[in-house]
């Protein structure tokens, strides 16, 4: 499969938290090509099963949702008024090209006041959200004709860029580029004979309250599950603590984690000598993993993570070569699940 | 013709949150008439069922507990410290009369020794008193407890087209389903429940969407507004109609289900607009994640100066909401996915 | 229970990690429980069959410490930890690991401190745990990244009444349960012990889906503010005042005739009880009343001076006393009135 071409199919189809619709679609016709068993269910979650039905049922995710803005109001003079949806920092809107998905798909340049006009003092301070407006160029009546309160404003949708060592730029590899990490998960099991039922999931709102996590394990009601997000790698001013090498498989461990859910991942990176590193968090891992878990009676559940710089702008960078051996890991981990699956899972005592 | 009386009885009820016992006999009041079968669940959700046939389930959900109080300690001059139940805000709640549940009156009022006397602004909720009027702690013990609930007292008033008490928030949603039960016509279930605690974080609508399970929820709440003197920029105002949601701060409504609730409303001529709040949660979030997912919308009634004791909302984005539910239950396809 | 409380006292068991504590309880729960299980969270149930209301007596396991992320060059241990006040770390024992290799946490010595530097507040970020490691690659020999680090508090009486000891939050609740389970109640019981409390009522949250409970008490560690300083209404809770029933706190508006069954069972026992004079904090009833169609939950707790510190204090009196009034409520039956 060529993963920088669904990649860009993918991050340039807009699907704001709670407005996937399209980018659902997108996802459901790449899944069809490994099954016949693809379906989305009322949230639109997006899932594609395989392997054995009569195994053990182990779900995969990753979220397809991407964070953005909301249309809030039209100024008289055609200025269009937005509210963030999910965690959009202010800070990087200013001055960024952005899409109005209305009636039609409206470019839009993200302005707020010259600095000349501000008070002293105002720009050493971040703008906030509302006092930022789009500016689309278009004379007020028309704008009211094409574009409405409650339409999703995202990033532009430019095609991702490839930058030198098999390394790309765009927007919404968090965390699109992980639901095609899933997708060279089927493409490698294609041909095995595995003993255990797999549901890949693509989960709707992981950036806006974890909700597609915590419906999509409800409705799979799934025996294990390994979640697939991305996680900081190193950049300017970021500490130690909070990143993972760039060319590493970041395997979760903490809380949130199931200790041989843990155990599994890494062996299963320590087979195929794929380097991969421990991502050590305490409780709260801000992915669907932490709600699967609790999720019914409890759902073991394992966390690998794609190193990516700048997170939640519209220059994300990742490595083909680590999303590559996410999925590796991943598609190891789901070859060793089979009958004995409870053993296997079974706490020490 | 709005029916005043029912919309002043339901507002005035007393019911902060987890003490919802008053106002539910209240509105049982109503909606015994108007439906097959009314009870309460665990939680204390009143849930007024109509019987359908077409063996689909719409829920409507309007919380109606209201903000208040709740005694922290006496002290031995008679005094009561006090903590918030949900979004209090201290400077609106200090110099205001107050009521207890057994009838119990009293006045609060705010420490001054850090903020003066003219000024609480600075008062924190912990810088607030109760003053019943009690000379010692024994005879306001005779009179109220630890744990018991206070609520603002106020007036309601009739202004225009317009009506203001406390607790507005969110009766008059309440008060709105009421009306729309009152000529229902629906091929489908119908469920109209009056959720408990949501002030205090949303901790009752799941319990009912569990056991409901619906196949459309809709959500009665009260929302934001831009049209007063320099507030914060919002496109909602009153008496521009049913505000149909399409996010809060707790929820995105899919599509399919607002744009449905617009196709309704423009067959059905009612004045709508549309409601994007960014502050402010609602029992819709709760009732989406239930379970595998339950699809949701929301009707809302903007309101100004929410949380304060004169919360202000227009009787025509309450007709029309009203109208707006009728019409709602009367489609024989609901939105799906 | 006293001697029970202070075995589960010295036990570690940082949210996450609850393994020992788990294995403590489930090898003296099984000589009373009909059967005794573990879910994949790790929540431990010991079930007594029985008629009548299905009733949940919960406590967790899990106490407040911290996780190592991983080495620095010099050998020093980088953790990580939450709900842990940052002023009450420096200068305590703590062992690390399955193997529990003792450590310190340590801080540039008064003599080297500048004016400034006296004033500041260290932050985890800047605590290190000192395993005697020569560097990162000898730490890295006896500590895994992932490895979990708890206090090395030891359980003691104190003065006439009070003990000391680690852990205090929630592991007198898991003693009182454990005591619980001797008793045979009229209904389907069953003592739940809980993991990951402290990361945000986790356990439970899965805990209550298995069990579907009708009726929940929860047992609880709760702070006792009762220092020269704070007025009365400031308290929260007073250590000595029995335990401490709860009408509402930051996660659960406890249902009034919940509450007032507990306060009525304690008057009727004879037993001296307190109010919990704050409506902050939560605990897994918070998780728990909301869950699935709605459960009667009620809350008592132990009056507990420096919670989440390496040494927390309570009354010997009061937790006992906590017992009986838990065991006179389950016993009276008033679980149906509810």
């Amino acid at each position: 499969m060529d993963m920088f071409q669904i990649i860009t199919e993918l991050t340039t189809t807009p699907g704001v938290s709670g407005n996937e619709d399209r980018v659902c679609e997108v996802i459901k016709k790449w899944f069809r090509t490994y099954t016949d068993d693809v379906w989305s269910d009322v949230m639109n979650n997006a899932y594609a099963r395989f392997g054995n039905p009569d195994g053990p049922t182990i779900l995969l995710m990753a979220h397809m949702d991407e964070i953005g803005m909301m249309v809030a109001g039209i100024e008289d003079n055609g200025m269009v008024r937005i509210y963030n949806v999910a965690g959009v920092d202010p800070r990087v809107l200013p001055g960024s090209e952005v899409q109005i998905n209305g009636k039609e798909t409206v470019p839009a340049v993200v302005g707020a006041l010259p600095p000349h006009l501000q008070k002293a003092g105002d720009n050493t301070k971040n703008y906030k959200i509302e006092d930022l407006l789009c500016d689309t160029g278009l004379p007020a009546e028309e704008v009211k004709e094409l574009i409405r309160i409650g339409d999703t404003v995202s990033f532009r949708t430019f095609p991702p860029m490839k930058l030198k060592n098999n390394t790309i730029a765009g927007k919404t590899f968090d965390d699109r580029a992980c639901v095609v990490a899933l997708m060279e998960v089927m493409e490698i099991l294609k041909n095995y004979k595995l003993e255990c039922n797999v549901v890949v999931c693509a989960s709707i709102q992981e950036e806006n309250g974890l909700k597609g996590g915590i419906t999509g394990a409800h409705h799979i009601d799934p025996d294990m599950a390994i979640a697939i997000d991305v996680c900081h790698a190193p950049q300017p001013g970021a500490k130690p603590v909070d990143y993972t090498a760039f060319d590493k498989v970041a395997i979760a461990r903490g809380g949130n984690i199931h200790p041989k859910m843990y155990k599994l991942l890494k062996e299963s990176a320590e087979e195929q000598n794929i380097s991969w590193d421990t991502d050590v968090m305490f409780a709260r891992t801000g992915t669907d993993a932490w709600t699967i878990q609790i999720q019914r009676g409890g759902i073991p559940t394992g966390l690998i993570s794609l190193p990516l710089r700048y997170m939640h702008t519209s220059v994300e960078v990742i490595s083909l070569d680590t999303l590559k051996n996410c999925a590796k890991v991943i598609a190891g981990a789901v070859q060793k699940i089979g009958a004995d699956w409870e053993e296997t899972l079974c706490l020490d005592d | 013709m709005t029916d005043m009386n029912m919309i002043k009885d339901i507002v005035k009820a007393y019911g902060p949150s987890g003490r919802e016992q008053k106002v539910t006999e209240v509105i049982r009041s109503f909606v015994e008439p108007l439906v097959d079968e009314v009870y309460t669940d665990t939680l204390g959700n009143l849930i007024a069922h109509k019987r359908g046939t077409s063996g689909k389930k719409l829920m409507f959900i309007s919380h109606m507990d209201q903000i208040g109080l709740i005694v922290t300690d006496i002290d031995e001059k008679g005094f009561l410290r006090v903590a918030n139940i949900g979004g209090v805000s201290p400077a609106m709640y200090a110099a205001r009369a107050v009521r207890f549940e057994n009838g119990v009156r009293g006045v609060t009022h705010f420490e001054t020794e850090t903020s003066g006397f003219m000024n609480p602004g600075k008062a924190a909720i912990g810088n607030l008193f109760v003053d019943i009027g009690a000379e010692s702690r024994e005879e306001a013990a005779a009179k109220v407890s630890l744990g018991d609930m206070a609520v603002v007292e106020a007036e309601f008033l009739e202004l225009g087209n317009r009506v203001s008490c406390a607790a507005m928030d969110n009766r008059i949603c309440c008060a709105a389903v009421v009306e729309a039960l009152k000529e229902m016509k629906s091929e489908h279930d119908v469920y109209a429940v009056f959720s408990v605690q949501e002030e205090v974080g949303i901790r009752g609508a799941g319990a009912a969407a569990y056991v409901i399970q619906p196949d459309l929820c809709i959500n009665l709440d009260v929302t934001l507004y831009g049209d007063t003197p320099k507030c914060v920029p919002m496109a909602m105002k009153l008496g521009e109609g049913a505000a149909i949601k399409i996010m809060d701060a707790s929820v995105i409504i899919p599509p399919v289900v607002y744009t449905w609730l617009e196709d309704v409303a423009v067959k059905n001529d009612i004045k709508y607009q549309r409601d994007v709040m960014r502050m402010g949660g609602t029992d819709t979030s709760a009732v989406q994640k239930t379970r595998g997912g339950i699809l949701v919308g929301g009707i809302s009634i903007p309101l100004r100066y929410m949380h304060s004791p004169v919360e202000t909302g227009d009787l025509r984005d309450f007709a029309a909401t009203a109208a707006l539910l009728r019409a709602a239950a009367a489609e024989a396809e609901l939105p799906h996915r | 229970m006293l001697r029970r409380l202070e075995e589960l006292c010295n036990l570690n068991g940082v949210s996450g990690d609850e393994g020992r504590v788990r294995r403590y309880i489930k090898n003296i729960a099984k000589d009373y429980a009909d059967e005794v299980w573990t879910d994949t969270m790790g929540n431990l149930y010991a079930h007594k069959r029985g008629e009548g209301k299905k009733v949940v007596v919960t406590a967790h396991m899990d106490e407040v410490g911290m996780i190592i992320w991983g080495a620095m060059d010099n050998g020093l241990l980088i953790y990580q930890t939450q709900g842990i006040d940052p002023r009450v770390v420096v200068s305590k024992r703590v062992v690390v690991g399955e193997k529990e290799i003792p450590g310190v946490i340590g801080a540039k010595a008064i003599h080297l401190q500048s004016m400034a530097d006296r004033q500041k507040v260290l932050p985890h970020s800047e605590l290190f745990i000192d395993i005697g490691a020569k560097d990162k690659a000898d730490a890295m020999k006896y500590v895994e990244r992932g490895d979990y680090a708890a206090f090395a508090t030891k359980w003691e009486r104190y003065g006439r009444d009070m003990m000391k000891a680690k852990a205090l939050d929630d592991r007198m609740g898991c003693a009182i349960a454990l005591e619980l389970l001797k008793n045979t109640y009229d209904c389907d019981f069953t003592a739940v012990f809980t993991v990951q409390e402290e990361l945000g009522l986790r356990g439970a949250e899965a805990a209550v889906y298995n069990v579907k409970p009708d009726v929940a008490l929860v047992l609880e560690g709760t702070t006792a503010n009762d220092m020269p300083g704070a007025d009365g209404h400031q308290h929260v809770t007073k250590v000595g005042a029995g335990p401490a029933i709860s009408f509402m706190d930051g996660a659960t508006i406890v249902k009034r005739e919940m509450f007032e069954a507990l306060k009525k069972t304690a008057e009727e026992a004879g037993i001296p009880y307190q109010l919990k004079q704050a409506v902050a904090g939560g605990n897994d009833a918070g998780v728990i009343h909301k869950a699935l169609s709605g459960c009667v939950t009620g809350v008592i707790s132990v009056a507990t001076r420096y919670i989440h510190s390496p040494c927390s204090m309570a009354s010997v009196t009061d937790f006992e006393n906590t017992y009986k009034l838990a065991d006179a409520f389950l016993a009276s039956g008033k679980f149906n009135e509810v």
